[in-house]
């Protein structure tokens, strides 16, 4: 009975945790806000360090790390957003849209992270300048979760 | 003089105890996303840990035994040894968490990969069981983790709206976007991660190894009732620095750098120093406390010889079962599974099995052939009760508020 039971929890939760298809236009724009929240939050931790590094105030490799980590974590977003099936050709057009913001987003953290590593710390700021605008487009996609 | 000085640094070394990487990552994450929202839980956990650590070390104190060494004898074999699988397989998990810690904050430092610093790390903590007295290797790390307090110090820096903040204490809400199931899961995580069973295990049984009897409680009281709360003042620290910088920026934490993140901006490289060393010292610290609570659970059941005093070939099961415990850690920690995730799953295990360690330290506290004239009195029994059903209730809430949330998306 205990077995039966915990095998269906285990089931449970690894069935919830995994990036399922949607059925419906509505359960993919809900998950493109959440992966475009997701990907925010690297885009922020990555602005903040290299505002951070600017003033002299991080040393250079926390700044480094900070910005391989903000990578890594939007391309894991990126990736696990492009393998969701989009259910209509409108979810066809939201995905292109959204992908590409998503591109631009990794192809900047790429940048900024071959750059620390290469120890031109005086170049973060103005590789970090399409950020500002990547933020409000991220932003925008964020409000397709329906409130 | 000496007994003061004694108390003094038993207080410092219980609030660089207090925290581990459960409460780095959760308070931070929480801080985050939740704002100050569930400092309450904190509260509600530095007050019931203390109550619950308090009665551990009256035992351990007046019987000369730690509590778990009577569990069997007061409770039967059968229970008591399902406490113990629970017991012996929480702390193990929270081992690996805490082995990972200090490996990523050593990456911090180093911009190494944290997998390449699990061995090393593994050594230091075998070597530091063997050479280091008791004593010495408690207040070594334990001192080392205050400077986690720049955390606290960094509030100030970061000029908050006071006001603001005491509102967002005393009126809890959940912020837009959050569900009130997402809101209970991490207020569940958030109780694991600060009523750690761990801290019970190792304050009782270090209170052998450190040969306290009656006389002694009056300091081993002073350590929990000034240095736990204390370290729940660092814990809201650390929720606080995310709440100012990190949540209005709309991060999610997911790595232990982005802990450090409002450090940084606060005092610069000097913050991140003193934080990447607290981390290091509080999570090292909880590596050797989960490690020697994990072989002090089974062999106490077991009445094997135990103790980090005893030489090995006087406690050889004890000690063949730490290396062992060990050695399944970094075995589990190189897997490259990723060692927030284990640390959250820690403190839900933590949470979830609560009432395993709170249930048998009530029951022998109220025992009169055990602790005779010392037994409970009926404030704390009322006090011990009511924080039974508090983590019953988030034990038995645990596993439907995971399925819920799926994990606390």
């Amino acid at each position: 009975m205990w077995r039966r039971l915990a095998a269906i929890a285990v089931t449970a939760v690894l069935a919830g945790a995994c990036v399922g298809p949607s059925r419906t236009d509505a359960d993919y724009r809900n998950k493109a806000a959440n992966a475009a929240e997701s990907m925010l939050s690297a885009v922020e931790t990555a602005r903040l360090v290299v505002e951070t590094d600017a003033r002299g105030s991080s040393t250079a490799r926390y700044t480094s790390l900070v910005l391989s980590e903000s990578e890594d974590a939007a391309s894991s977003v990126a990736l696990s957003f492009e393998v969701v099936q989009p259910p209509s050709r409108a979810a066809v057009a939201l995905r292109e849209q959204v992908t590409g913001v998503f591109d631009e987003v990794t192809s900047t953290l790429s940048d900024l992270r071959i750059a620390a590593r290469a120890g031109r710390h005086a170049e973060l700021p103005a590789l970090a300048e399409p950020l500002a605008g990547l933020r409000r487009a991220l932003l925008d996609l964020t409000r397709l979760a329906p409130t | 003089m000496k007994k003061l000085l004694g108390i003094f640094l038993g207080v410092f070394t219980a609030i660089g105890g207090f925290m581990d990487i459960g409460d780095l990552v959760t308070d931070a994450l929480i801080g985050a996303r939740f704002g100050l929202s569930l400092v309450w839980v904190t509260v509600v956990a530095v007050v019931g840990i203390s109550a619950y650590t308090e009665m551990a070390a009256r035992v351990a104190t007046i019987t000369g035994r730690p509590v778990f060494d009577l569990v069997r004898e007061r409770m039967g074999p059968r229970i008591a040894l399902g406490n113990v699988i629970v017991s012996y397989f929480v702390n193990a998990i929270t081992l690996v968490a805490e082995l990972c810690g200090v490996a990523l904050a050593i990456e911090l430092l180093t911009d190494v990969h944290y997998l390449l610093w699990v061995p090393p790390v593994a050594l230091l903590a075998f070597l530091v069981l063997w050479k280091l007295p008791f004593e010495h290797m408690e207040r070594m790390y334990g001192l080392t983790g205050l400077t986690l307090f720049v955390f606290v110090v960094a509030v100030w820096q970061l000029g908050p709206d006071w006001g603001q903040m005491w509102h967002d204490v005393v009126h809890p809400t959940i912020p837009g976007g959050e569900g009130l199931p997402t809101y209970f899961f991490y207020a569940v995580v958030m109780l694991g991660a600060q009523m750690t069973p761990y801290e019970v295990f190792f304050f009782s049984s270090g209170a052998v190894e450190h040969e306290w009897d009656e006389g002694d409680l009056g300091e081993a009281r002073w350590n929990v009732f000034l240095g736990y709360p204390i370290g729940g003042a660092l814990a809201i620290g650390i929720q606080a620095t995310a709440y100012l910088v990190l949540q209005p920026a709309g991060i999610q934490v997911e790595h232990l750098s982005q802990t450090v993140l409002p450090v940084a901006v606060a005092f610069g490289k000097v913050g991140i120093a003193l934080a990447v060393l607290g981390i290091v010292a509080a999570t090292f610290g909880s590596l050797m406390e989960t490690l020697l609570s994990s072989s002090y659970t089974v062999a106490q059941h077991f009445g094997w010889p135990w103790g980090k005093a005893k030489a090995p070939v006087e406690a050889s099961r004890f000690t063949a079962l730490t290396i062992v415990t060990l050695l399944l850690a970094v075995g589990v920690a190189l897997t490259s599974l990723n060692p927030i995730t284990i640390t959250i799953y820690a403190v839900y295990l933590g949470a979830a099995t609560l009432p395993f360690t709170y249930v048998p330290i009530l029951v022998v506290a109220n025992d009169r052939r055990y602790l005779g004239e010392k037994v409970n009195g009926w404030f704390a029994n009322a006090f011990g009760l009511v924080y039974l059903v508090v983590v019953s209730l988030a034990a038995l809430a645990a596993l439907p508020l995971l399925l819920v949330t799926k994990g606390g998306l």
